[in-house]
């Protein structure tokens, strides 16, 4: 049985259903939110068990471990946007301690801890690997916490002996994301929408260049890597790249729309934009080597498949 | 009115005193500890006001700060080392943390100095140890792993509360009132004034080697890099190296010692150790240039006024 905090998110509900397709029942935990997709809801108080959860809470973050005997943990859940700074620090550094000594107290056999590709952010140039050492400075409160979680989660792990492991995710796009900061998922909804697809003056900045890009990857891999990762028995690192370590640039994500949704009009800028990073990509070998872990959605593949999740009716 | 947690501290002490003698009255903050020093003593309750403050408690915090008019706080409050469980030790750095940051933020304050440590080049296997390196995330000990989550959180807490917040990287500092008995020129020191032959292998490592050294700082030097810090108008950065910025070895300070100590003997082991690193010393540009600021003391002139300070009856 797994713990999933964070489980009826964007992330947490395909995490879920890759454990059940892998043969676990999961917990997933909620705070704010409510969310019942198809491909999981059939299962909620069978595989799937639906239960509240307040991070900030140490003796409900114990009890709900114990209640369901849950013998690992996966910590996905994050606080909500426009928090204070000191609401921000205190639902992230409380929810941390509380569920790695909780994991401690009912001798789990592994907490994974989710972290962002964006503590590469400070990074000149990629590939990104897990070893790089990392700048102080963050730009954004994610890039800031996860690094913390991580200097956190690995001492603690020396210190307990419980065994902590850190899944550097990112560039997640699929069925249910839903803050339209990404931008495959703000071309696949403009594209549906019809029309020329408006992606300038959105939170991104400006109409994108067409060879800028990022390690975008489909949701439905991502979940399958934190599976993969959590489940391997014996793991020879603690820090993990899990994405689908490569680069896919904004011409390709334009393209895969428009083979998924012929006429659709996305225009690009042309060319590299200020920022682009050299080899701007997650190297995911220690994944591929301690898990057989490999990617299964090309973007055409992916584009194609969350199109059609949208078509059917979905509104995220 | 500056506020100096763990004002009653080694560290501290000499803080205070340097901030007195720069015409600033302090306030020090003490939790377990009693120490009055012949040359700050005679200012408590003048120019040093001294109080009890249990820094994870939030509200002590900030009517501490109002009582007193404090418009500065250095925060070198740490929990002791060793004495807490891993679940005690995150709390109280945590809640300790922002608390100050809060407090200072809601009472205005002018600039916030947050102690962080040369422990976080610990992992750095080359020096000069710059301040814009990046970090590795691996820990050694709590405190590398606590003061890079300091210098992370409070950066970040800085550009979004827009509160002057600096990191302070302090080091291998040593000097009167040290007693932890730690780092070399201390033990060396009190070696050499017990007499016989200074019996240096119950330190890490054993016996030190001569090529070896650190980047050793007389206290009373850290402590003016501290109150020139924080007194300064403007700051150009926001994470400085406090320390002397000198390759040393051990060789030389034994060798200082020895001209302190007239016919100590202090054997150490020939050439470098395997712990080794080149130029392991930090790199002190950015606190020099921004401020002006000059050491007052030579590895020779500061051995000999601890060896003086020592001989005149003081225990540490």
């Amino acid at each position: 049985m797994v713990l999933i905090t964070g489980g009826m998110g964007f992330t947490g509900l395909h995490t879920a259903r890759a454990f059940l397709d892998a043969g676990e029942n999961v917990v997933i935990t909620r705070y704010r939110t409510w969310r019942e997709p198809s491909f999981l809801k059939d299962e909620f108080g069978k595989r799937v068990i639906v239960e509240s959860l307040d991070l900030a809470n140490p003796f409900d973050c114990i009890d709900l471990v114990r209640k369901h005997r849950a013998d690992s943990i996966v910590h996905l859940a994050v606080p909500g946007h426009n928090l204070s700074p000191a609401d921000d620090f205190r639902v992230n550094t409380g929810g941390l301690i509380n569920v790695l000594e909780a994991g401690r107290l009912n001798g789990v056999r592994r907490v994974s801890l989710a972290s962002s590709s964006t503590v590469y952010y400070g990074v000149p140039k990629g590939p990104f690997r897990e070893e790089m050492p990392l700048p102080v400075d963050s730009r954004i409160a994610t890039e800031a916490y996860k690094k913390v979680f991580e200097i956190i989660g690995l001492h603690y792990a020396q210190r307990t002996g419980l065994d902590v492991v850190v899944l550097r995710v990112g560039g997640i796009f699929g069925p249910l994301y839903h803050t339209m900061l990404n931008l495959p998922s703000r071309m696949v909804h403009g594209a549906l929408k019809g029309g020329k697809v408006a992606l300038s003056g959105s939170r991104g900045g400006e109409v994108p260049f067409a060879e800028d890009g990022h390690d975008f990857t489909y949701v439905k891999d991502i979940a399958r890597g934190i599976v993969m990762a959590q489940m391997a028995p014996k793991l020879n690192h603690r820090v993990y790249n899990v994405t689908r370590g490569a680069f896919t640039t904004h011409a390709e994500l334009r393209d895969a729309v428009i083979a998924a949704l012929p006429g659709a009009q996305i225009e690009l800028r042309q060319g590299r934009g200020p920022g682009y990073k050299p080899e701007a990509w997650l190297d995911i070998n220690r994944l591929r080597e301690d898990t057989g872990y490999a990617p299964a959605w090309p973007p055409r593949a992916a584009i194609a498949d969350y199109m059609a999740w949208l078509k059917a009716g979905n509104p995220n | 009115m500056v506020l100096i947690t763990g004002g009653m501290g080694f560290i501290g002490l000499h803080t205070a005193r340097k901030l007195l003698d720069a015409g600033q009255n302090v306030v020090i903050t003490r939790y377990r500890t009693w120490r009055d020093p012949d040359f700050i003593k005679d200012e408590y309750g003048k120019r040093v006001m001294v109080e009890s403050l249990d820094i994870s408690n939030p509200f002590d915090c900030i009517d501490l700060i109002r009582k007193y008019q404090v418009d500065a706080i250095l925060h070198l409050a740490v929990p002791g080392l060793g004495a807490l469980s891993p679940a005690e030790d995150f709390r109280t750095n945590m809640t300790g943390l922002i608390n100050i940051l809060e407090a200072g933020r809601l009472t205005g304050a002018r600039r916030i100095g947050i102690a962080s440590s040369t422990a976080v080049y610990h992992h750095v296997m080359e020096g000069p140890f710059r301040e814009d390196l990046p970090l590795p995330l691996e820990s050694a000990y709590p405190t590398e792993a606590y003061k890079k989550v300091f210098e992370i959180l409070s950066q970040h807490y800085a550009a979004r509360s827009k509160v002057d917040v600096i990191a302070l990287r302090i080091g291998w500092i040593w000097g009167p009132l040290y007693h932890s008995m730690a780092n070399l020129p201390s033990r060396m020191v009190h070696g050499a004034l017990k007499g016989g032959k200074v019996d240096l292998s119950g330190g890490p490592g054993g016996v030190p080697f001569e090529e070896d050294g650190q980047d050793f700082c007389y206290v009373k030097d850290c402590a003016k890099g501290l109150a020139t810090l924080m007194m300064a108008p403007k700051l150009n950065y926001r994470v400085y190296n406090v320390g002397w910025g000198s390759k040393l070895t051990n060789a030389m300070l034994r060798d200082a010692v020895v001209k302190a100590v007239p016919g100590a003997e202090i054997p150490l082991r020939p050439g470098r150790g395997p712990g080794f690193k080149p130029n392991a010393f930090v790199d002190s540009t950015r606190l020099r240039e921004d401020t002006g600021y000059k050491p007052d003391y030579t590895l020779e002139s500061a051995v000999a006024e601890y060896v003086a300070w020592l001989k005149a009856g003081n225990r540490y």
